[in-house]
């Protein structure tokens, strides 16, 4: 809505004449309060689209060039751009105020700057001039002005500071607003003719005889004393009569020393006298919160500053109250803010301040006690529990962790690692030694730590690089598993832990790697470390082993540590026969029927010992079946005492997997070895095994379970693992001596092992270790499986080698067989050597390099190889002669094998009758509990070795674990 | 360990399918239900194939299919022999037909395009593998020039399928089977020669999908067992004890003779335990008669897990039974 003052309609002025600034499009709103004034302007403002009536608008902020002395706008909003400014253009062209449509200029207009001589005169001449000035205003403009119409009036200093001078007005502040524009004028006001000023004068009466058509402000006060230059307004006919005695008001402002009723110029008049302005203009509230009450001295802006040394008259009124520029901050100073801080509660400020918060009215300049208050804030609140993610992540790290501790160490002794391993009392005696120990210890310091801690928060000192890098450095790392971390474990613990694991690793470190002993093998292989492998196989011109340890499982408790052998064959049967008998009896219920006595042989086999020795109880890990030789006992170095079987079943299989993971497994041992051995503890052990007989099923149950065992149902099973597992805890290993320890614990030893004594393991941990082996490995570890015997038996049968380092010397042999592995891995070479184990002393299959190899072959059946000729129908190929006779003897197993009498368990054979799918783990497993053993065949089988079995005989067959290791539930 | 808790399954076929509109698209396929499998491929029924799934090769036909799997791994694993004769492991190296000859993106060797005749090849080759080989399976021609092109490829293999394998043809029309017919499958080949191929159902639709064709059968040796009528064992002419272990009965009609399974075993295969596990036919000491042996093991095995199907085939309730006979069945 445009506004159309109604002096600029009388003006003719076009319509389109945009009010005061040039660009106001018609359609723009005037802000409420904006008091407009129009004036004429000799030459066009840059900025101004001038209505060819010669309205001239322009922000008063505008810096006044020469030629803008005629009018100048007076704008109430001083620092405001002006809105035509930030508008867009309007469209419609307003007629261009410049060139030959330039507004006209008085002829009588000063064109130089006011000079205090000058105001001195216009004020003079008042009277007189004003309507000469507006006379000559008006000829001169061109446009069809009537001369009785104020037509906007050319902006003199001398008109501004006459139309100030008007007085008190009750439109006092149009006047005022314009007050910036008549500063700016005022440096003109020297140059312009007295005429001007004149009609500036008349003029400005007009302007605040208005009516009140004209928009007011009444709000908008202007710091007192401020020219009121030019309004410029196109005063009406009706009150051209005001005119001269407006000016004549205005004039007298200026040089009057009245004081303007409310107003107050912050300038200091050239003349010192009150000048009699009217009250400023009130602030405009929506950018600067008036003052509630006091309508004085607001300070405007810093171009009324400006203003005032220019026209020092218009304020004299305020100056000459507040004394000049000295009082100019207190004037121009943002009074109003202490004001409105100091009644901050008024609800005109609330309402001044609209949407504003209160803080923001503080004053920071004068009043310090505003600011003193103290802010209601809330009182610091309790730290809360971490939200943010980089709190919860580091809440683990704060400082405060220190006080979480003693918690932790308190926890049972199960929490430590320690708890893990103590499966005997002793051990859990040790165990809760230590965790208790750790509590009490680590309650102590926690406590004080937590005081320090909560004494202060740490304050965190930065260090160069060099010292933080030291200081990172010199930091404790403890390593382990996560899980081994995770249970507040002992620093030193892990630490031992790890230190033991890293000697066990290596090969110089371990006790039993050094074979001090006189081997009779190849001084090569003696000499070579790496070639213990070897020399564990290695035979002597008898045929029989060399170089190998016995190790008494059965009894032999702590023994010294004897690390030689056959040289100590002399201390041969040292035992009781009977005692020997006892034990060499059930060592040949193991063996099977047809197998001829072993220890006939032993004699021969000056090499085989039995290195009762004990070895450290980490090695003590592994198990070896008891011999069918009796010759074993018999070597025995020391009186063995009697190790009372009792009731136990023969072990027909020795080795036993004892599941731990390889991790475990070292770890258990080394923990062990870590502990204070108590060698009280030890020497009992052998000749006083717990009877296990005697415990109750469930403490079996717990014991088995202890050793990490899943629960076995049979009691008899139960005893007989846990005769192994104590047995190999205290006896040395002869797999040990000989392989790597690194290795053996892991690998070759790994799950493999079939069979412990009649269905004592349970079938489920087995087949799923052994699925994820399809390969051979298993075969190797069957060393143990010495199902010793009989018909291959030859002087090593005997032996009770573990793993790899027995398969020394059958390497050898199966290697005259035609080794048809492709590196995938179909484990023929391993069948193949099996078969011949036969003949072998050893009843291992060999396990050399290609059995890494193979384990990690995939399931031949499955095998997508690109290259044929390798290929996977390995198969189908007619079987070797091994083979064949492996599959003789699983066929064997199979259909021997008893029949079921219920229904809902068949027997393999009639599952097979069945058409039922056989799983192969399965049926591996079954075989190697001693299903071959009792066909007479020693060894185990591989699961691909049954697998092709079973394709020979059409047998449906399938793994129960397929190759992305998920396990088949549906058949 | 996983025991098997299905019997037996009444038909489980793995078939060939080719396109009425192309014959040179085929595709291998297993199902224990070949009608309702082919409506599928033919998108009648939804779970189509995504191979056959195309609008402009349907309609499919099955043209053969290989029946008699004990059981659906079987026929998994003779299917995927069969569909990648490339690459199984069950055919030796030297015999192996089809060979690939190129390599696919990923490493794989590239699967050789389909023919009728590779695979009819590979399927007499597989029929003879020793994985598959003495399975209780049947092939089954439906169209003739199928048909003649298997008898085609058997004059020119140089070993013969084993002749107990039956190869049946049902051809819809006036066509003599050749081989011979199971006594317990009479309906399984319609040799109506009416020639009425369009109202009495043939070839695929003709094969038994459940148990009728034994139904008698069943139903006799529920009525053995159920009685404890087992009496000696026709073998090793002991005892049999109700509920104690596996015993078969006698295929023949009248005859009901029981033996223990393994006697059976035994009985059929004299030289067992050095060549061969699985019997495939032998002859009933007590009534003379030939006995397949896939046929008692069905029987045996629906008598031992199948409870549920027995009484569905035989429409009886057995809330009566004494519970001895429930511990049998």
């Amino acid at each position: 809505m445009r506004v159309a003052p109604q002096w600029l309609t009388r003006l003719n002025v076009p319509e389109t004449c945009s009010p005061p600034t040039t660009k106001l499009l018609p359609t723009t709103i005037l802000r409420p309060g904006v008091r407009w004034f129009c004036g004429l302007r000799r030459s066009p403002p840059t900025r101004s689209k001038m209505a060819s009536g010669g309205l001239l608008f322009s922000s008063p902020a505008r810096v006044r060039t020469a030629r803008d002395e005629s009018i100048v706008i007076i704008s109430s909003s001083p620092e405001f751009p002006s809105i035509h400014d930030l508008l867009a253009k309007p469209a419609k062209k307003i007629a261009l105020r410049s060139g030959s449509n330039a507004a006209p200029i008085p002829v009588h207009a000063i064109r130089t700057f006011t000079t205090a001589a000058d105001l001195f005169r216009f004020s003079r001449v008042e009277g007189e001039s004003l309507p000469d000035v507006h006379n000559t205003a008006i000829r001169r403009s061109p446009s069809p002005v009537r001369p009785t119409a104020k037509v906007v009036i050319e902006l003199s200093p001398t008109v501004a500071t006459a139309t100030t001078l008007s007085g008190a007005n009750p439109k006092r502040r149009q006047e005022v607003t314009t007050r910036r524009k008549k500063k700016d004028e005022s440096s003109l006001e020297t140059k312009r003719p007295a005429p001007v000023l004149g009609s500036a004068p008349t003029n400005a009466p007009v302007v605040p005889g208005e009516p009140p058509g004209k928009k007011s402000r009444p709000s908008k006060t202007i710091a007192g004393g401020q020219t009121v230059l030019l309004k410029g307004k196109v005063t009406k006919p009706a009150a051209r009569e005001k005119a001269p005695r407006k000016r004549s008001e205005i004039v007298s402002k200026h040089f009057n020393p009245q004081p303007p009723p409310t107003k107050s110029t912050p300038k200091s008049g050239i003349e010192d006298e009150p000048l009699a302005l009217e009250p400023a203009m009130r602030r405009r509230t929506d950018w600067t919160p008036p003052p509630s009450a006091t309508p004085t001295c607001i300070p405007s802006s810093p171009t009324n500053q400006l203003y005032s040394p220019a026209a020092p008259g218009l304020q004299a009124d305020k100056a000459s109250q507040s004394g000049g520029f000295k009082n100019l901050h207190d004037t121009y100073g943002r009074k109003e803010e202490r004001q409105l801080g100091e009644t901050a509660g008024a609800p005109v400020t609330n309402d001044v301040l609209g949407k504003r918060k209160l803080v923001e009215m503080v004053s920071f300049t004068t009043d310090k006690s505003m600011t003193m208050q103290p802010s209601p804030t809330k009182p610091k609140a309790p730290k809360k529990k971490p939200r943010t993610i980089t709190d919860l992540a580091t809440a683990a790290y704060r400082v405060v962790e220190e006080s979480d501790r003693p918690p932790s160490a308190e926890k049972s002794k199960q929490s430590s690692l320690l708890g893990y391993i103590g499966a005997g009392s002793a051990k859990t005696a040790v165990a809760n030694r230590q965790p208790g120990k750790n509590t009490k210890l680590s309650k102590k310091p926690a406590k004080p730590r937590v005081s320090k801690k909560k004494a202060g928060p740490v304050t965190q000192v930065l260090l160069s690089p060099t010292s933080a890098l030291s200081q990172v450095a010199k930091q404790d790392f403890v390593f382990g598993t996560a899980s081994q971390l995770a249970t507040e474990e002992d620093p030193e613990l892990l630490r031992a832990l790890h230190e033991a694991m890293k000697a066990s690793n290596q090969p110089d470190g371990d006790p039993f790697a050094r074979s001090p002993s006189p081997v009779r093998s190849d001084v090569a292989a003696r000499k070579k470390a790496a070639n213990k492998l070897w020399a564990a196989g290695a035979r002597g011109e008898n045929g029989s082993l060399v170089d190998i340890e016995f190790v008494d499982l059965t009894d032999s408790p702590a023994l010294p540590r004897r690390r030689t052998f056959e040289a100590k064959s002399p201390k041969s049967p040292r035992k009781s026969p009977s005692s020997r008998a006892g034990k060499t009896q059930k060592a040949q219920k193991t063996q099977k029927k047809q197998s001829p006595k072993p220890h006939t042989r032993r004699p021969s086999s000056g090499s085989a010992a039995v290195d009762l020795s004990v070895s450290p109880p980490p090695m003590s890990h592994f198990f070896y079946t008891q011999d069918s030789s009796g010759d074993l006992w018999n070597i025995a170095s020391e009186p063995l005492p009697e190790k009372p079987f009792g009731g136990i079943e023969p072990i027909s299989i020795v080795d036993l997997d004892f599941d731990p993971p390889p991790s475990n497994q070292e770890h258990n041992q080394l923990l062990e070895h870590s502990q204070p051995k108590s060698t009280s503890k030890d020497q009992p052990d052998g000749p006083t095994r717990p009877k296990f007989e005697l415990f109750t099923d469930a403490k079996l149950a717990k014991e088995v379970a202890s050793y990490g065992f899943k629960a076995i149902k049979k009691r008899a099973a139960m005893i007989e693992l846990l005769d192994r597992c104590w047995s190999s805890k205290n006896k040395t290993s002869l797999a040990s001596e000989l392989a790597e320890p690194g290795l053996s614990p892991t690998r070759p030893r790994g799950r493999p092992r079939k069979g412990s004594s009649a269905a004592a393991v349970p079938a489920t941990g087995l087949p799923v270790a052994e699925a994820k082996r399809r390969g051979r490995p298993r075969k190797d570890v069957t060393v143990s499986s010495v199902k010793a015997s009989k018909s291959k038996a030859t002087a090593a049968a005997e032996l009770i080698p573990t793993a790899p380092p027995s398969a020394a010397p059958v390497v050898s042999a199966p290697k005259r067989h035609k080794v048809v592995g492709p590196p995938l891995g179909l484990e023929i070479a391993d069948s193949e050597s099996e078969k011949e184990e036969d003949d072998d002393p050893f009843a291992s299959s060999p396990m050399s390099l290609p059995d890494e190899q193979r384990m990690f072959s995939s399931p031949p059946d499955v095998d997508i190889s690109i290259d044929e000729e390798a290929d996977m129908s390995l198969l189908a190929d007619t079987p070797t002669g091994q083979q064949k006779l492996l599959f003789r003897y699983i066929s064997k197993a199979v259909t021997t094998a008893p029949r079921a009498t219920d229904p809902e368990n068949p027997s393999w054979h009639e599952k097979m009758l069945m058409y039922d799918p056989v799983i192969l783990e399965d049926l591996t497993t079954w075989l190697n509990l001693g299903q071959l053993d009792r066909v007479g065949f020693d060894g185990e089988v591989a699961p691909g070795d049954v697998k092709r079995w079973c394709e020979s005989k059409s047998i449906c067959c399938l793994w129960r674990v397929n190759l992305h290791g998920q396990e088949r539930k549906r058949f | 360990m996983a025991i098997q808790t299905k019997p037996i399954p009444a038909l489980y076929t793995v078939y060939i399918l080719r396109s009425t509109v192309r014959h040179a698209s085929l595709y291998i396929g297993s199902t224990p239900n070949p009608p309702r499998r082919l409506s599928q491929h033919n998108g009648t029924a939804r779970g189509g194939a995504a191979k056959t799934s195309r609008n402009s090769l349907r309609p499919w036909q099955m043209v053969g299919l290989i029946s008699g799997f004990p059981s659906m791994v079987a026929a998994l694993k003779f299917e995927w022999a069969l569909t990648n004769p490339h690459l199984s492991v069950h055919i030796p190296s030297d015999s192996r037909l089809s060979r690939s000859t190129q390599v696919k993106a990923n490493g794989q060797p590239r699967r050789p395009s389909k023919s009728m005749v590779s695979i009819l090849s590979n399927v007499h080759l597989l029929l003879r593998v020793p994985s598959f080989a003495r399975w209780p399976l049947k092939l089954h021609f439906f169209v003739p020039e199928v048909y003649a092109a298997w008898q085609k490829w058997c004059a020119t293999a140089a070993v013969p399928l084993r002749p107990s394998l039956k190869v049946v043809t049902d051809f819809g029309g006036a066509q003599t089977s050749e081989g011979e017919l199971d006594d317990y499958s009479p309906a399984k080949e319609s040799e109506s020669s009416d020639g009425s191929e369009q109202t009495k159902p043939w070839g695929i639709h003709a094969l038994p999908l459940d148990y009728e064709p034994i139904k008698d059968y069943v139903a006799k040796a529920q009525g053995i067992f159920e009685f404890e009528r087992e009496g000696d064992c026709v073998v090793c002419h002991r005892a049999i004890e109700s509920g104690e272990g596996l015993h078969a009965v006698c295929t023949n009609g009248g005859c009901d003779g029981v033996g223990h399974l393994s006697c059976w075993s035994r009985h059929f295969m004299p030289s067992q335990g050095l060549d061969n596990i699985l019997p495939i036919q032998g002859w009933c000491p007590k009534c003379h008669g030939e006995i397949q042996w896939s046929d008692m093991m069905k029987e045996l095995t629906l008598r031992l897990r199948g409870k549920k199907e027995v009484d569905k085939l035989l429409k009886t309730k057995k809330r009566r039974a004494p519970n001895k006979v429930k511990a049998k069945v």
